[in-house]
C-alpha cells in the first residue's frame, strides 16, 4: 500500500535499474519539469516524497514509467531495441538473416589485398517487419561503394563491393564483403548518382577485422532518386582479424551506443546541458579495468573529452591502452594530442575515421603547424565534411583555375547549397529519418562549407573570383557582407578610390575556430587567407583586406 | 524598452509541395498573442506572410530571404543608433516549410525555394543568437515551426559570425524548434483550424496550460508542456509514424524557472475520473505536487469521480489503500493507471 506523505521533507530513495549501462534516465516531476538525469544500470536518486515520472533513453528508443514515492522503490527497465546499422541482437533494424549474414561473411575473405588485418563491410536495406512499403532498392545496396589504397603517391582500386562481396537479394537485401588487407588506413569510396564521390577513411589495424556497417538512403540523380550507402549512419565496431561479427556479443551494443551518443553530441545542443556527464559510471568503471574493445575505448575517449570536467588520469589510461592495442590508429593518436604524453603523436600522414579526431588534430595544428603531413593537408582544404559521427572527403577539390565568380547581389546564386545528394525535401521524406534520430548530424562545430557559386559567363572581368572555401571562410569571418557590397558599389569605388579596407585580427583561438570549423590544418588555412587577401588587394571594385595574425 | 517580434507565415510555395494550410493561421495567431499578451506593440509586430495566391514560378514569390534580412538589418541597425540595446525582448517567429542543418538549428525555406533552390533558407538559430549575443534585445525568444529534415550543409543568409561576441551579462534565451533534427513537423486541423501541431501546443501553452498556479509561464514550465504536450495534439496515425516529432526541441539558458516568458491564468479542468473496476465502492482521494490533497470523495457505488478545477500535472489516486496515478495533460484528458 502507499500511502501519501503529506507532510514529509525527508528524502527517499528512487532505484532505477536499465538494460544497457548506457541508458540515460531521466526525472521528472509531476508537472514535467526536467530534475534529475542519471545512468543505467543501476542509479539511484534521493528525491522528496512526490509523483514522478522516470524516462530511459537508450540510443533512439525511450520507455516511460510513472511512481508515487513515498518510500523506497525500485523501478526496473528491460533492455530496449533502438536503431543501429550493425544487426546486433536486442536492436530493432535487425532481421534475423542480416545477422547471420554479418556472422558468416565476416569470417570469410573475399578478396585477399594483404595480411594482418581486415575490413569486413555489410551494406543493407532495411524495413520495419510487415511493412507494406515496396522495396525501396531494385539494385545492389553497395552500388558505387569501392575499397581503395590511397596515399601521396597512389590510388589503387582495390575492389567493387558490388562484384566482389556477397549479395543476397531476397527480404531487404544485403551486400557483404570481407577483404584481407596490410595494416593501414584505407578509403570506402563513394560514388554517388550525381557522380560526385565521397571519401570514407577506414582504418585496418594489425590483428584486428575493422567491420563497417551501413544502411541506404536516397539521393538524388539525373535519372531521378536512387538508392546508396548513407555514410553517415554507418556503424564501425572491431573484432579480432579472426573472430568476425558475433551479433550477440555484449560489448558491441555498449560500443554501438557509444558511437551513436557520440553521433548525436555537439557542443551546444539545444535542450541539453553541456555541463552534466555523457559518459556513464558503469563505463568508467569498465576502461578503468582491462578493456578489450578498442572501438568502444575510442568512442569513449571523445565523449570525455567533450565533457566540461576532463578525468584526465582516466583519459590517459584509455588512450594508453589504445596505443598499445592499436599502433598507429589515426584516431587514437588524435586522442593522444590532448593525454600530455612523453611519447608524441607523429605527423598525421592519414585521416582518421572519426570527424571529432579531425576536429582536434585540425585544432592542434594552430599550435603545430607541422602536425599534418602536405598530402593530408591539401587533400583535407575545402573538402571536409562531416557525416554522422565520420570524417569523409569529398573527391572533388577545385583548383584556382577553377576559381568561381562571385556575382552582384541582385544576380547572387548558389547552387546545390544544401545537400551533397541534392536530395530535395520529398526525397529525404523517403531517407527514413527515423531509423536512427540523429543519425546524420554534425558532431562538431566544423560544418562543410556552404558556398558554391555558379560561374557568371560574361560577368563583368572586375569580378571577383573566388574559389569556394575562399568564399566560404570570407563568409565565416563576416566579411563577405562588405565584400559583396562593396562589389555592388563598385564601379563608383574604383572611381573614387574609396575602398574601404577590412582588418581582420587572426589570435590563435579564431585561427583554431576557422580550422575546426572548416577542417583545414593552420597552414593551409593561412594559405586560403592568404590567397583571398591576394585577390582582394588586387581587386579595386573591393576592399583591400589585411589579415594579422597574433 | 519596448518588445519587438518579427513573425514569419509561408503557407504556399509555388514550386515547393506539399502545400500547406497552417502557417499563416499560426503566424496570425502568434502576431495576436504578442500585441495582447507578449508586450509588444503592435507597430512593433511585423508580420510577413506569404503571397496569395502565389505566383506560378518560384522566381517571383514572396517572401524572400531578403525580406527577412531586410527587416534584421534594420534591427541592428536601430539598436546600433539606440546604443547597442533596442529593447527588452525579441520575438522570432517562423512557419513555413523547412530543414535541419545542423543539431544546433533549422532553417525557414522561403517562398521562391524549390527543391533545387533550397539556399532560399533564413537559419534561425544562427540570426537568434546574433540579436542575443550583441545584447540588442535582453532576451531573445525564438519559436520555429517547420520540419528538420537533415540537408547536410550550408549555413548561408546568416549574420556571418564565427565567434559570436560575448552576450551581455543577464541575456536570456529560449529557442523552440517543432521537432529534433532529421524528424518532420506536421500541421493538422484542431478545434476545425488546421495548425501547426507545434504552434498549436505552444499557444495553448502560452494561453495559461504552461501556467503555473501564480500565473507565471517560466521556461522550465513552458518545456515541461510543450515536451509533454505536443504528442495529445497529434492524431493516432502520427503516433505512430516514426517520422513524425512527437516531441519538440527546446534549448534554454539556466536558470530555467527564474525565466518568466509571459504570464496567464492557468488553465484548469474539469475531468472525469474513470475508476477501475471494483472501486466504486471505496473512499477517494486526490493528491497533487507535493501530495497535497486536492480533492476527496466518499464512495458513491459509481465508477466516475467528477473533479473540477484540476490542472495538468501528474496525480496519486487513492482508493481506499490502492494507489493508482493519473494523468492530466493539457488538453485536459484523464487518463487512469495503475502505479
Amino acid at each position: 500500500m502507499l500511502q501519501p506523505l503529506e507532510s514529509t521533507t525527508e528524502t527517499v530513495p528512487l532505484a532505477i535499474q536499465t538494460g544497457d549501462s548506457q541508458s540515460e534516465i531521466l526525472v521528472l516531476d509531476s508537472k514535467g519539469r526536467l530534475l534529475i538525469r542519471g545512468f543505467g544500470p543501476d542509479c539511484t536518486f534521493r528525491l522528496e516524497p512526490g509523483i514522478y515520472r522516470v524516462k530511459v533513453l537508450t540510443g533512439t528508443a525511450s520507455q516511460d514509467k510513472t511512481v508515487a514515492l513515498t518510500a523506497p522503490r525500485t523501478l526496473h527497465f528491460e533492455p530496449i531495441h533502438f536503431a543501429s546499422a550493425a544487426p546486433l541482437a536486442g536492436t530493432s533494424t535487425s532481421h534475423e538473416y542480416h545477422m547471420q549474414a554479418a556472422d558468416q561473411e565476416s569470417r570469410k575473405v573475399h578478396v585477399t589485398d594483404g595480411a594482418g588485418s581486415s575490413l569486413f563491410f555489410l551494406v543493407r536495406n532495411w524495413t520495419a517487419p510487415g511493412s507494406q512499403a515496396q522495396p525501396r532498392v531494385t539494385n545492389n545496396p553497395a552500388e558505387g561503394l569501392s575499397l581503395y589504397a590511397a596515399g601521396p603517391e597512389i590510388e589503387r582500386k582495390i575492389c567493387d563491393l558490388v562484384s566482389a562481396g556477397a549479395t543476397n537479394s531476397t527480404g531487404d537485401s544485403w551486400t557483404a564483403c570481407t577483404v584481407a588487407v596490410n595494416p593501414g588506413v584505407y578509403e570506402l569510396q563513394l560514388v554517388l548518382p550525381s557522380g560526385e564521390i565521397l571519401r570514407k577513411p577506414v582504418v585496418a589495424s594489425g590483428g584486428w577485422q575493422t567491420q563497417s556497417f551501413l544502411f541506404v538512403r536516397l539521393y538524388v540523380g539525373p535519372e531521378g532518386p536512387e538508392w546508396r550507402a548513407d555514410l553517415a549512419r554507418t556503424s564501425v565496431l572491431l573484432a579480432g582479424v579472426e573472430g568476425g561479427f558475433d551479433p550477440n556479443e555484449a560489448i558491441l551494443r555498449a560500443a554501438e551506443l557509444a558511437r551513436q551518443r557520440l553521433a548525436r553530441r555537439t557542443l551546444d545542443e539545444p535542450g541539453d546541458n553541456t555541463v552534466r556527464p555523457l559518459l556513464p559510471e558503469d563505463m568508467r568503471n569498465l576502461l578503468r579495468g582491462k578493456f578489450d574493445n578498442p572501438m568502444l575505448g575510442i568512442y569513449a575517449a571523445h565523449l570525455m573529452l567533450l565533457e566540461r570536467s576532463l578525468d584526465l588520469a582516466l583519459f590517459r589510461d584509455v588512450v594508453g591502452n589504445l596505443r598499445s592495442m592499436l599502433l598507429e590508429h589515426p584516431d587514437v593518436e588524435a586522442l593522444a594530442l590532448y593525454g600530455q604524453f612523453t611519447s608524441a603523436p607523429g605527423v598525421f600522414k592519414n585521416p582518421p575515421m572519426l570527424s571529432r579526431s579531425w576536429f582536434l588534430i585540425t585544432e592542434a595544428s594552430v599550435d603545430h603547424p607541422d602536425l599534418v603531413s602536405d598530402w593530408l593537408a591539401q587533400r583535407s582544404v575545402g573538402n571536409v565534411l562531416t557525416q554522422g559521427a565520420w570524417h569523409v572527403l569529398r573527391a572533388e577539390q577545385l583548383s584556382d583555375t577553377d576559381a568561381v565568380d562571385v556575382p552582384m547581389p541582385s544576380t547572387y546564386q548558389l547552387r546545390q547549397a544544401m545537400d551533397t545528394s541534392r536530395a530535395s525535401p520529398e526525397d529525404s521524406l523517403a531517407v527514413g529519418v527515423g531509423e536512427e534520430e540523429g543519425a546524420a548530424e554534425t558532431i562538431t562545430p566544423s560544418e562543410p562549407y556552404p558556398m558554391q557559386t555558379i560561374s557568371q559567363p560574361g560577368m563583368p572581368a572586375r569580378n571577383l573570383h573566388l574559389t569556394e572555401i575562399e568564399s566560404a571562410v570570407a563568409e565565416a569571418l563576416g566579411i563577405a557582407k562588405r565584400i559583396r557590397w562593396s562589389e555592388m558599389q563598385g564601379t563608383q569605388t574604383a572611381q573614387q578610390g574609396t575602398a574601404e579596407n577590412i582588418e581582420e585580427d587572426m589570435d590563435p583561438a579564431r585561427l583554431r575556430g576557422v580550422a575546426t570549423r572548416f577542417g583545414i590544418p593552420a597552414p593551409q588555412l593561412k594559405g586560403v587567407l592568404s590567397g583571398l587577401e591576394r585577390k582582394l588587394n588586387s581587386n579595386s571594385s573591393v576592399p583591400n583586406l589585411s589579415v594579422k595574425y597574433k | 524598452m519596448p518588445n519587438k517580434a518579427i513573425i514569419v507565415g509561408i503557407r504556399k510555395y509555388p514550386e515547393l509541395p506539399p502545400e500547406l494550410e497552417g502557417p499563416k493561421n499560426d503566424a496570425e495567431m502568434f502576431r495576436d498573442w504578442v500585441v495582447t499578451h507578449g508586450g509588444v506593440a503592435a507597430g512593433d509586430a511585423k508580420l510577413i506572410l506569404g503571397q496569395e495566391p502565389p505566383p506560378v514560378s518560384a522566381l517571383n514569390a514572396n517572401p524572400t530571404e531578403q525580406a527577412l534580412l531586410f527587416e534584421f538589418d534594420q534591427l541592428a541597425t536601430l539598436a546600433e543608433q539606440n546604443g547597442g540595446c533596442l529593447g527588452d525582448r525579441l520575438y522570432l517567429y517562423l512557419s513555413g516549410h523547412g530543414f535541419g542543418q545542423s543539431l544546433n538549428d533549422a532553417a525557414l525555406l522561403m517562398a521562391n525555394a524549390t527543391m533545387r533552390r533550397s539556399y532560399h533558407h533564413i537559419p534561425g538559430r544562427l540570426w537568434a543568437d546574433h540579436f542575443f549575443a550583441n545584447g540588442y534585445f535582453k532576451e531573445v525568444i525564438l519559436f520555429l515551426d517547420c520540419c528538420r529534415e537533415r540537408y547536410s550543409s550550408a549555413l548561408l543568409n546568416g549574420p556571418g559570425y564565427l565567434l559570436p561576441p560575448v552576450p551581455p551579462a543577464g541575456a536570456r534565451r529560449f529557442y523552440g524548434f517543432a521537432t529534433k533534427f532529421g524528424k518532420l513537423a506536421v500541421e493538422r486541423k484542431i478545434d476545425g483550424v488546421v495548425h501547426g501541431v507545434f504552434t498549436a501546443t505552444l499557444m495553448n501553452a502560452l494561453n495559461g496550460g504552461a501556467a503555473e498556479e501564480d500565473g507565471t509561464i517560466t521556461a522550465a514550465s513552458l518545456k515541461a508542456y510543450l515536451f509533454e504536450n505536443m504528442k495529445n495534439f497529434l492524431e493516432p496515425q502520427d503516433l505512430e509514424d516514426q517520422d513524425v516529432a512527437k516531441e519538440p526541441d527546446l534549448f534554454c539558458d539556466p536558470p530555467e524557472d527564474k525565466f518568466v516568458i509571459a504570464k496567464a491564468a492557468p488553465q484548469k479542468f474539469t475531468i472525469t475520473i474513470n475508476l477501475p473496476p471494483g472501486s466504486e465502492n471505496k473512499e477517494r482521494k486526490l493528491f497533487g505536487e507535493h501530495f497535497v490533497r486536492i480533492a476527496d470523495s466518499a464512495a458513491d457505488g459509481k465508477l466516475q469521480w467528477v473533479v473540477n478545477s484540476v490542472m495538468r500535472g501528474m496525480y496519486q489516486l487513492l482508493l481506499d489503500a490502492d494507489s493508482y496515478i493519473l494523468t492530466v495533460n493539457g488538453k485536459g484528458a484523464t487518463d487512469v493507471t495503475a502505479s
